[in-house]
């Protein structure tokens, strides 16, 4: 069914999501902006582990559970990552990145 | 016969479909003035990706996808905006000399991986086996072969969860 999708096409996709959600990750200067970027960048991930798994790999499960582990990783660190968020808001009454400069040497 | 060349090209002109509402669900997610905006075009371009992972014969992903992601980090982003919202807009005038810079970067890594992504011969040697993955398949190898990384998650959860509480939690002049 899935014959006449080459894996080209996919890996292009997964490709341009991730480009799309490097861009964001870069030009955002919101951090709940920037934590939205990276669930695009990996769900991009996401998709090539599927279509890797899917069309090249000799056990079809892995990539799939693979997938299920960065699905994992990514709510703990978007639920950790808004924690962190919502404190800096608390102390500074802003989430700016560029004001997050008290480390700056 | 005819069925099923019909059922092919219906899967691939769906798959090229949902990609092509992803990507530009995607970019309204990033360029997006308003930021309540862009959390919903992404959770849109969350469940086109969806779409995708069934297509891929990826079920079980789908429907986690759209629970975990469309449902519960959607929910999550958008209560973190609603706590987080100022009344303005967070960009200043001292982002305008990074958004060149992003996108020179990001179409460089598009463009690279891109053409790595085309000139490479994936199918090389391989003889795709393009079957349906059933759930039960899936949890006999994720509780047998990954029994440990299964552990391992459920602690990094633990450690999220905790971690979450103790640093959002509001300090009171008690301690």
């Amino acid at each position: 069914m899935i014959e006449a999708i080459p894996l080209d096409h996919v890996v292009l996709v997964a490709t341009a999501l991730f480009g799309i959600g490097l861009y964001g990750v870069l030009s955002r200067r919101n951090a709940v902006a920037i934590l939205m970027a990276i669930e695009l960048m990996l769900n991009a991930v996401n998709i090539n582990f599927i279509a890797f798994s899917m069309y090249v790999s000799p056990d079809p499960t892995v990539g799939q559970i693979i997938a299920i582990f960065v699905i994992t990783v990514a709510a703990a660190e978007v639920a950790l990552g808004l924690a962190i968020v919502l404190q800096i808001f608390r102390n500074k009454s802003n989430i700016n990145v560029d004001d997050l400069d008290l480390l700056r040497w | 016969m005819e069925r099923e060349i019909e059922g092919m090209n219906f899967a691939a002109a769906l798959f090229y479909i949902l990609s092509g509402i992803a990507i530009v669900a995607a970019l309204g997610a990033v360029l997006a003035r308003n930021i309540v905006y862009a959390a919903l075009s992404l959770v849109g371009a969350m469940v086109m990706i969806a779409g995708i992972f069934f297509i891929l014969h990826a079920d079980f992903l789908a429907l986690v996808q759209l629970l975990i992601y469309a449902g519960a980090v959607g929910v999550l982003l958008i209560f973190g905006l609603m706590l987080t919202n100022t009344g303005r807009p967070v960009t200043g005038p001292k982002d305008l000399w990074q958004r060149p810079i992003a996108f020179v970067t990001a179409v460089a890594f598009m463009l690279v991986a891109g053409y790595v992504a085309v000139s490479t011969d994936w199918m090389q040697g391989v003889v795709p086996q393009l079957e349906r993955v059933p759930p039960a398949v899936l949890a006999n190898s994720l509780f047998r072969n990954w029994a440990l990384p299964f552990e391992i998650a459920s602690l990094v959860l633990l450690v999220a969860m905790i971690g979450t509480i103790v640093i959002s939690r509001r300090e009171t002049s008690s301690d």
